[in-house]
């Protein structure tokens, strides 16, 4: 049996099973808000899982991996930082977000936004969601068939059409039921998936000391922290990737709106800090060996496939595969389920009237999703070169517009209405400002002035400007006040 | 207007982001099976700190 056989057995049993969930949970589904929360009906596992997996996509997989082979240890503080972000996530947000959601009964990041800063907030926070998340869909899009040309002989499109049309399916028919224990699927896979291909290729490479020394002779830069790139460049990776994910992954803070009990998201912590922080440290060994093994490879957007196609028998480098696709997968479902909650939840209930927690808001939900997902394929049908800044790009516009406003607006009672909506249009048009600039300068969207992520530069101006437009404009209402702070303010 | 904050999970989250930091700027002396303590840290040992720092939060805060 060849090789691509091998590996078509064990992607066609993977989409199978995916699909069968799908099938499963639609039984299941009866209302809109099922559709979007299954509220209280997910466990710690599920969710703690499902975060971690929203935030790995395909660019940790492919993508990251590639960029890590070239930088080495310039990279690596941004995987830690990456393991870090439930961790920032939960506290800094997740917890504030699950009471006041359970109160207000948000569906939505939009909806916090709406309850804190008013509707003009939760207008831009869709529009900005929807902007970016059409082309991240579509950089998902564009590694799972780039991963289908190069290792199963599939054309471009032909591959594109299939993984897009399963993942779009098993997510309008089954919503977040379906979406959550796929990522858990998924999870278990990738922790697996890279649990045999760690190992291997260190292996290959000589064992962990000689890999190291083998990488220092190709790449000495690349053994310490900066050489590669320069040091602020370094640092601020390191404060993006994990600090501003509270902002940057709209897709994973959904997951606190699941569930409104206090012990089941700490228990998810637990879960997505520690599967994260394993991942990380497989891709940190994997990256590193790759630089030694594969020196010369172009695409670094291939280099987990090419590893898996030179060191492992085939069945096994399908598992690999089946594991980068279920990063993928991961992300594309979570995002097309909160695009269509917003456009549903926000724009047709909240603007149109629409009903609730109805028969017909679940159809129109899955309208949604399945436009939504159509969309990320067209885009994908001719994309731009790299899916690793495709996905950073859209996560740091995000980051900057929504960080600092949803953290003050949990956590401090004098950010203003004004503030908070400023602060979210501020951050968005300076991270917008600097990726421009760093064009300017270098003609390029991965470098930028003074080597400082605009996910930074944007996220500082709109911390700024939620504290000073916050000084000269109206206090909060007694009634955000309750509603927001009620369990933490702390009586005279 | 005051609130309560989880302090505890605050300061963990500073020393990780201004240790980290430090690390990074400055070269830690040492070199074990080929690679600099900093990037041992950074790229194995921290994960430790991060898993116990949640499981903290987890069962403390």
């Amino acid at each position: 049996m060849s090789a691509t056989t091998q590996y078509f057995i064990i992607i066609i049993l993977y989409f199978v099973a995916m699909l069968g969930v799908g099938f499963i949970f639609n039984r299941k589904v009866s209302s809109d808000m099922d559709y979007f929360l299954a509220k209280d009906k997910l466990g710690p596992a599920a969710i703690g899982f499902s975060f971690s997996a929203t935030q790995m996509s395909g660019s940790t997989y492919l993508g990251a991996v590639g960029q890590c082979k070239v930088l080495g240890y310039n990279f690596i503080p941004a995987a830690i930082a990456s393991a870090s972000a439930p961790w920032f996530s939960y506290i800094l947000v997740g917890d504030r977000m699950r009471k006041v959601s359970s109160r207000l009964k948000s569906v939505t990041l939009s909806d916090v936004f709406e309850a804190r800063y008013g509707k003009s907030s939760s207008l831009i926070s869709v529009a900005i969601i929807i902007i970016a998340s059409i082309p991240m869909i579509a950089a998902q899009l564009k590694a799972a068939a780039n991963s289908f040309e190069v290792l199963l002989g599939i054309p471009y499109w032909a591959g594109l059409l299939v993984f897009g049309g399963i993942v779009i399916l098993y997510t309008v028919l089954g919503g977040m039921f379906a979406v959550a224990w796929t990522d858990l699927i998924q999870g278990i896979i990738m922790i697996v998936g890279f649990a045999i291909l760690a190992p291997v290729a260190v292996s290959a490479a000589g064992g962990f000391s000689q890999m190291h020394a083998a990488y220092a002779q190709i790449n000495p830069a690349g053994m310490g922290f900066t050489g590669v790139m320069p040091l602020l460049w370094v640092v601020s990776g390191f404060w993006v990737y994990g600090f501003f994910q509270i902002g940057g992954s709209p897709a994973s803070t959904t997951r606190f709106l699941i569930t409104s009990d206090d012990k089941t998201l700490k228990k998810a912590l637990v879960y997505s800090v520690g599967f994260q922080s394993f991942i990380y440290i497989c891709f940190t060994l994997i990256a590193i060996a790759a630089g030694v093994l594969l020196p010369a490879l172009e695409n670094t957007d291939m280099t987990v496939p090419m590893l898996m196609q030179n060191l492992l028998p085939p069945i096994v480098g399908g598992i690999v595969l089946a594991a980068a696709l279920g990063a993928m997968m991961s992300t594309i479902d979570s995002i097309l389920l909160m695009t269509g909650s917003l456009v549903t939840n926000n724009i047709y209930v909240k603007m149109m009237h629409g009903e609730s927690n109805s028969k017909k808001g679940l159809t129109i939900s899955r309208v949604v999703t399945l436009v939504i997902g159509l969309l990320g394929l067209v885009v994908a049908i001719n994309p731009p070169a790299s899916v690793l800044w495709i996905v950073t790009i859209s996560f740091s516009l995000m980051a900057s517009a929504f960080t600092f406003p949803l953290m003050l607006g949990l956590w401090w009672p004098k950010c203003t209405k004004a503030a908070g909506t400023a602060g979210i249009i501020g951050g968005a048009v300076a991270c917008v400002f600097w990726y421009v600039m760093g064009y300017v300068q270098f003609q390029s969207f991965s470098n930028w002035p003074l080597g400082i992520w605009p996910a930074i530069f944007g996220g500082v101006v709109s911390l700024i400007i939620c504290v000073v437009v916050s000084l000269f404009t109206k206090k909060p209402s007694q009634e955000v006040i309750d509603v927001f702070f009620d369990d933490i303010l702390i009586k005279d | 207007m005051k609130v309560k904050l989880p302090i505890g999970s605050i300061i963990l989250m500073l020393v990780f982001l201004i240790g980290g930091t430090l690390i990074m700027a400055f070269n830690v002396p040492g070199n074990f099976w080929n690679l600099g303590t900093g990037p041992w840290i950074i790229g194995y040992l921290g994960y430790i700190f991060l898993v116990a720092a949640a499981i903290y939060h987890a069962v403390k805060e």
